[in-house]
């Protein structure tokens, strides 16, 4: 069995022994980025817990392939522990109450939004997935030209707009997305 | 009227996502973004696609903006026994990780000093432990009152979750207070017996303690109740009272259902 379909099952079901192998093997490279952002050990104690249970909840109930356990579970880590910090820089106020439910349950929905994104755009041919992220990482239309030795400016644009429309296409026809519209409030 | 998405229009939102529209031009396009519920759509996915493909979320979009009956859906979820659970599974893995780390690497370092250092706790423990047997080492390693159940919601401030905050900042004798507070007719009032259960064992006042986490185990809820035994049992191995400790364990193996079932388990059979 594979190592991300052995942990899955071990998270599902409780098994303890192979959490804690799960824990000797991904930990240290979660803590250490944590403590490198602002965290501390706790913290990092926190985000791991926060991070395998978005695992379990999503895994229970549908299972669906992760290609690399260990490089989808540092992404889903980081992006709770950016999510934590942003709250902390939000509620100055030291006591102001945090719900833990409240917060995993929303951070739950945003990143399993964010992941069936990932799941489209991996349907991309690998030059919009080029263009597409060096569009979406910010970069400006002269920067990708320069990047990628387009012929001008217009070109790149062209490009943006036909590889944006069929990612959007893509998105809209996924029976997924009907669900996921619904997660957002109108 | 909706609005297809040309790449004239995907260039204003470009320009309106980096502030680049000033004035007329702005209030136009704010405008039209009220009235336009497909455009409206079109620069969230946008946004959103900045966050998830950029790699650079900074969530922004979400802010209060998550469909509420979703979030509760998934609250109760994760309060569910069946999640609590998997929780606790991960806690203990992470506990017993925690603790082979420590005793790894400060052996290596000074195995020397600490064999023989062993040596010397060996003795006195052996020594000791036929002098007077002593049970509180269970309770010091079974006892975690960081799974307590919260109830701390955004923006409520109650009784009880005023209780959990002074806890939290080990003000055990507040926490007591604001627990003991708490009336019978309460929908919370079990849970509080947990807390303040919890709060009399951290201000040594086992008897209090006892007396409470009984009342716990008499709640009509059994998974509840069970949690009363478990603690119970606990504060007597605190007391060094392997009796009563066993009795209290014995009420927690009664079914497999019961909280901390297994773990209630193990301690029987180290006592007997």
């Amino acid at each position: 069995m594979k190592d991300s379909e052995r942990f899955i099952d071990a998270l599902i079901t409780g098994n303890e022994l192979i959490i804690k192998e799960l824990y000797t093997k991904l930990f240290p490279k979660i803590k250490s980025y944590v403590m490198k952002n602002r965290g501390d050990s706790q913290d990092a104690s926190d985000v791991f817990h926060d991070g395998l249970m978005y695992i379990i909840v999503t895994q229970k109930e549908k299972r669906s392939e992760i290609k690399s356990f260990e490089a989808y579970l540092f992404v889903v880590c980081k992006n709770l522990w950016l999510k934590t910090l942003k709250n902390k820089v939000i509620k100055t106020d030291t006591l102001t109450l945090v719900d833990k439910e409240e917060e995993l349950s929303s951070f739950i929905i945003e990143q399993q939004l964010f992941d069936f994104y990932i799941e489209i755009f991996d349907l991309l041919s690998e030059n919009c997935k080029e263009v597409l992220s060096s569009y979406f990482n910010g970069l400006t239309y002269e920067e990708i030209v320069i990047e990628y030795a387009y012929a001008s400016v217009n070109t790149v644009r062209q490009r943006v707009f036909k590889c944006r429309t069929k990612l959007i296409k893509l998105i809209k026809e996924d029976n997924k997305y009907q669900k996921i519209k619904q997660w957002r409030q109108n | 009227m909706a609005s297809k998405l040309t790449a004239m229009l995907l260039a204003d939102m470009e320009r309106y996502l980096k502030g680049e529209m000033t004035g007329l031009e702005l209030q136009k396009f704010e405008q039209k973004l009220k009235e336009d519920a497909e455009l409206r759509s079109e620069l969230r996915i946008q946004i959103e696609l900045f966050e998830a493909v950029g790699n650079n979320s900074d969530y922004s979009v979400f802010q209060e903006k998550l469909n509420r009956e979703e979030v509760d859906k998934l609250k109760s979820k994760l309060r569910s026994k069946e999640y609590q659970d998997l929780s606790a599974n991960i806690k203990n893995a992470e506990k017993v990780y925690f603790s082979e780390q420590s005793k790894v690497r400060p052996f290596q370092k000074y195995y020397r000093y600490l064999a023989i250092a062993g040596v010397i706790v060996l003795f006195f423990g052996i020594y000791f432990s036929q002098m007077n047997p002593s049970y509180s080492s269970y309770y010091d390693s079974y006892v975690d009152y960081s799974t307590l159940p919260s109830f701390i919601e955004k923006g409520e401030v109650t009784t009880f979750t005023k209780g959990e905050l002074v806890f939290k900042k080990e003000d055990y004798q507040a926490a007591a207070e604001y627990f003991a507070a708490i009336e019978t007719s309460n929908e919370l009032y079990p849970h509080s017996l947990l807390w303040l259960g919890a709060s009399y064992d951290k201000l040594n006042q086992n008897d209090k303690a006892i007396t409470t986490f009984q009342k716990l185990s008499k709640v009509a809820d059994p998974y509840l109740s069970s949690k009363g035994y478990w603690y119970e049992a606990l504060i007597h191995l605190k007391d060094n009272d392997k009796e009563k400790a066993m009795k209290a364990l014995e009420k927690s193996t009664e079914d497999e259902d019961n909280f901390n079932f297994q773990e209630a388990k193990v301690l029987l059979r180290k006592l007997d």
